[in-house]
């Protein structure tokens, strides 16, 4: 095998710059938070998607936003309704009737030709609605008509939803959900950070972000955290943890057979190794190790197993399951 | 090389690069991820250190040093689970060689040998595999706390130099600058075992049973004394092992001697043998020694005792095979050993009056002046074994002292007494059973004699005792004596069953007895006895148990059984309620139809009737779901429900 020698510019110590720019200026609006902040920073470091999940009032939608303005990156957001239109996201060809009176189709791209998006409150709008944003969520294009556009790079979906309201809500589908990098709890804020929450928010100064990098670093990042050597201890590593979550293999503990309707998908390998890159270079590390998958597997994963009837029945959640494996699963072979 | 790199290789070039190259499609990542872990599977030691560069690599060095300890751990404790192979093997080898007269030492000690040699070398073997270089680093990082450093510059080294990117480079100076943190020794400790309180406890107690048993003195260490070398005499070499048996053998002689009244060629064999362990006897003097004593054994007035000794022996062994046959030659014996006696108490007489004749004469032409040595020494062996007759005449009585001797003629008597023998008998039996003792070569034989004894005698005490205990008694000693008397037959009495509650315990009811010829047991009017006699018919009687034969209406004692259907007809285990069905008119919206779903358990609702209801009420919920007025989002929820509580396989 022949590795060509690095030419990229950007180095861990480079990268653990940017992202230290990045979260104090996302620490100047977002108070606490830390642990979601990193996981929503994985994602984009990794080119993934983020689905938020928490009650009203976090702050969510303000993260999303003070991201992109640090970023500098283009910023839409859709709410979510059960009316919601396909043509409404992905944008819809109308006739153009110019001075001279000659008329052609145009198109008009939809909120989702963007490159930060965020879909607020996902789980509103109708599975037609949600489908439409498969094709750019999984390829970064969309096909209108007979026409295919690309979406610009970085293109990044930050989608929210409320776990409490279920009312007039159409979950997710197991194909969509697979397609988010990363599920993210939003946890409510301790004291601490409630208080200053309360007196950041509550004056006439309101907390403004700056810009702290471009895309086009953005994309160097990304860049370098796909050159991040694995060694392959922790692929097999990953290996065995995708496999374990599936209850017809032989990794899968015993115990858990009953729980788990379906395993984790290639996708959910792939998250744990991008994630488990961008967590050591969080970490000023050059490559990963088995307790940067423990870090993100959770995030990684919990979307991605489908709990049977008696799991859900019996209050199991998929992060419990998921300490199992990890605490069950022998770091080498 | 092996292993999965990202470096710089460009997006889907090559297997690896497509793993970790993430592309668009799904499926192929799903094959290329499949693919991957079945080749780790098939391989799970990639990284060889043998391809570092570097021998004096410090990470190689700390790796090296946790897998020669672990092998090393590995082992001693091997050897320790199996170190019983080795101490079984040595106690076996050990009691043979004590126990066996004649040991084949030499085989032995091969055998040990090879076992102690094949246990460790096959526990060495089982232990050669050294942990992978992967599992050394990752045991060392643990141990030292860092993030897979250790791990990930094995994996980096086995790269070449030139092929390594600059991340794979960073990552392997990140671990040279914390290699001084690695403690091979702290990251395998020595590991407590769990059987070790086992197995300590396990070696002492085979150390406690092997301690008396090598301990105990072997049957033949004194004719081994220390495996002595050959002795050299004048003219002639003698083994140690025949110097041993020879001794072994004088020290026989001179304990039977000294009884006997032939001490003195006891003695003087004793003598020989010290002689010849000296290596003071010419071959020639050796053998005038032995023919001088082999002739005065000769001249030993036992002969006539050997023959007594041979019919008693006989006796004997005729008593242990069968009672009943042993009789006429314990008759016969007895009447023989009388005879004999008679005899040999005349030829002493006889022989007493001869040499006193012979000692006059002698002690005359002595005074008469007659002074030649022959005469001393025809006066000296006179004198001798006039000495050895007056013992023989008292050695009975000197032995019956004996407690050991006592009690064979106390047991004799008793045996004698019950089996109704007159005076005589007793006394002839008695004399002759002393005889048998007396000449028994070691007090194990009379030990053993002694027992038996003791068993006849036990048995025939319990003939004292209650009847149905005498009626066991006497039919298992009548199947021992098949004497043609006939054993009372009683009736085995029927345990009572709990069904009535009226236990039945019936006891034995004796037979009349026949008493046949010879030695028998039968059961009598007075009980039971033992007929040693003529063969006279004796008349037997009806001898009643303590219970009568038949059934009677109601033992003394609570029955022990109970009735095979004390519970009563087993419960079904179906069901026996039916299913309901109520109409009934809830809110004026319509007809409610309560249904009660058998089989919709709490485990995994399954079961053909489940499976029915959910599929009729699915089809009324999926057209209901269908109508305009349902919101949609409590159609996904509706959905959603009867998804989960759908019938599992």
């Amino acid at each position: 095998m022949t590795v060509s020698p690095n030419t990229a510019p950007l180095d861990v110590a480079a990268f653990q710059e940017q992202v230290t720019l990045i979260r104090r200026e996302l620490g100047s609006v977002i108070v606490g938070q830390e642990r979601v902040v990193d996981a929503v920073l994985t994602c984009i470091l990794s080119g993934g998607h983020a689905l938020l999940e928490g009650v009203p009032g976090l702050g969510k939608t303000l993260l999303v936003k003070t991201l992109a303005e640090c970023l500098g990156l283009e910023f839409s957001r859709i709410q979510f309704t059960p009316d919601l239109m396909p043509a409404d996201l992905i944008g819809t060809t109308v006739i153009d009737e110019s001075s001279t009176g000659g008329r052609n189709l145009e198109f008009r791209p939809g909120p989702l030709f963007s490159q930060i998006v965020l879909a607020d409150e996902v789980n509103r709008a109708t599975p037609k609605t949600q489908s439409a944003m498969l094709e750019a969520m999984q390829e970064h294009r969309i096909t209108v008509g007979r026409q295919t556009r690309k979406i610009g790079e970085p293109f990044f979906v930050l989608a929210t939803q409320n776990p409490l309201e279920m009312e007039g809500t159409y979950p997710l589908p197991e194909a969509q959900l697979d397609r988010f990098f990363m599920k993210i709890d939003v946890p409510f804020p301790s004291a601490a950070e409630l208080t200053t929450i309360l007196e950041r928010t509550t004056t006439e100064h309101q907390p403004h972000a700056s810009q702290v990098t471009d895309a086009q670093a953005l994309l160097s990042l990304q860049s370098l955290v796909r050159r991040v050597p694995v060694a392959p201890h922790l692929v097999d590593y990953v290996v065995r943890l995708v496999r374990a979550t599936h209850p017809e293999h032989p990794e899968c503990p015993t115990e858990l057979r009953s729980s788990i309707r379906t395993g984790a998908s290639p996708r959910g390998a792939q998250a744990l190794l991008l994630g488990a890159r961008v967590s050591a270079l969080f970490d000023g590390r050059s490559a990963p190790a088995i307790e940067d998958v423990k870090r993100v597997a959770a995030s990684a994963l919990r979307h991605r197993i489908l709990l049977s009837f008696e799991a859900e029945a019996s209050g199991l959640r998929c992060d419990s399951i998921i300490a199992t494996l990890l605490a069950g699963l022998p770091q080498a072979l | 090389m092996r292993g999965i790199w990202a470096g710089n290789r460009p997006r889907g070039q090559g297997r690896s690069a497509k793993f970790c190259g993430f592309p668009s499609a799904g499926s192929e990542s799903a094959l290329a991820l499949r693919s991957d872990a079945a080749r780790l599977d098939a391989a799970p030691h990639w990284p060889a250190l043998s391809s570092t560069p570097d021998p004096q690599e410090p990470l190689k060095v700390a790796i090296s040093a946790y897998q020669r300890r672990r092998v090393v751990q590995a082992a001693t404790l091997r050897l320790a689970e199996t170190a019983w192979l080795p101490l079984v093997a040595a106690g076996l080898v050990g009691g043979t060689t004590r126990y066996l007269t004649h040991p084949p030492v030499g085989a032995l000690e091969g055998v040990l040998g090879g076992v102690v040699t094949g246990w460790l070398a096959l526990s060495l073997w089982r232990s050669r595999h050294k942990p992978s270089a992967t599992l050394a680093a990752l045991a060392l990082d643990r141990q030292a706390g860092l993030p897979d450093l250790t791990a990930n510059a094995v994996a980096f080294l086995a790269i070449p130099p030139s092929e390594r990117c600059p991340l794979m480079q960073s990552a392997l100076r990140e671990a040279r600058a914390h290699v001084a943190s690695l403690a091979p020794a702290a990251a395998a400790p020595w590991p407590k075992p769990r059987f070790a309180p086992l197995a300590a406890a396990a070696v002492a107690g085979g150390l406690l049973l092997l301690t008396p048993l090598l301990a105990r003195p072997a049957l033949h260490a004194s004719a081994r004394p220390n495996r002595p070398t050959s002795v050299s005499n004048a003219g002639f070499t003698i083994s140690p092992d025949d110097l041993n048996l020879l001794e072994a053998q004088a020290r026989s002689w001179q304990e039977r001697a000294e009884r006997a009244g032939l001490a003195g060629e006891g003695k003087a064999l004793r003598k020989l043998v010290d002689s010849l362990r000296a290596g003071k006897l010419s071959r020639e003097a050796a053998m005038r020694e032995l023919a001088r004593i082999a002739q005065a054994l000769e001249r030993s007035p036992n002969e006539a005792e050997t023959e007594t000794d041979n019919a008693v022996a006989e006796l004997k062994k005729q008593l242990e095979r069968s009672p009943k046959s042993a009789t006429p030659a314990l008759r016969e014996a007895v009447t023989r050993a009388a005879a004999q006696r008679q005899a040999s108490e005349q030829r002493r007489t006889s022989e007493q009056r001869r040499l006193r004749d012979e000692q006059d004469s002698l002690l005359k032409r002595k005074r008469a002046g007659d002074r030649s040595s022959n005469t001393q020494q025809a006066l000296a062996d006179n004198q001798r074994r006039l000495e050895q007759l007056t013992r023989q005449q008292q050695a009975p009585k000197q032995q019956a002292q004996s407690a050991l001797d006592r009690a064979l003629a106390r047991a004799a008597s008793e045996v004698a007494s019950r089996a109704g023998l007159s005076q005589q008998a007793l006394s002839e039996m008695s004399d002759a059973l002393r005889q048998m003792a007396q000449k028994q070569q070691t007090d194990a034989q009379k030990q053993e004699l002694l027992k038996r004894l003791e068993q006849l005698r036990e048995t025939l005490r319990q003939q004292g005792r209650d009847g149905s205990q005498r009626q066991l008694q006497l039919a298992r000693f009548g199947k021992q004596a098949q004497g043609k008397g006939q054993n009372g037959q009683g009736k085995q009495g029927q345990q009572g069953r709990g069904q009535s509650g009226q236990g039945q315990d019936g006891r034995g009811q004796g037979g009349p007895g026949q008493s046949g010829s010879g030695l028998e047991f039968s059961p009598r009017q007075s009980g039971n006895s033992i007929a040693l006699g003529r063969g006279a018919p004796v008349p037997g009687g009806a001898s009643p148990g303590d219970g009568a034969g038949e059934p009677s209406a109601g033992g003394l004692s609570a029955g022990e059984g109970h009735d095979p259907e004390l519970a009563g007809e087993r419960t079904s285990a179906l069901p026996t309620g039916t299913d309901l069905s109520v109409n009934g008119q809830d809110t004026g919206t319509g007809a409610v139809s309560p249904e009660v779903i058998s089989g919709a358990a709490a485990k995994g609702f399954v079961g053909p009737a489940y499976r029915n209801v959910y599929r009729s009420y699915f089809d009324v919920t999926e057209a209901a779901l269908g109508e305009p007025s349902v919101p949609p989002g409590v159609r996904v929820q509706v959905r959603r429900y009867f998804e989960l509580v759908r019938p599992r396989d």
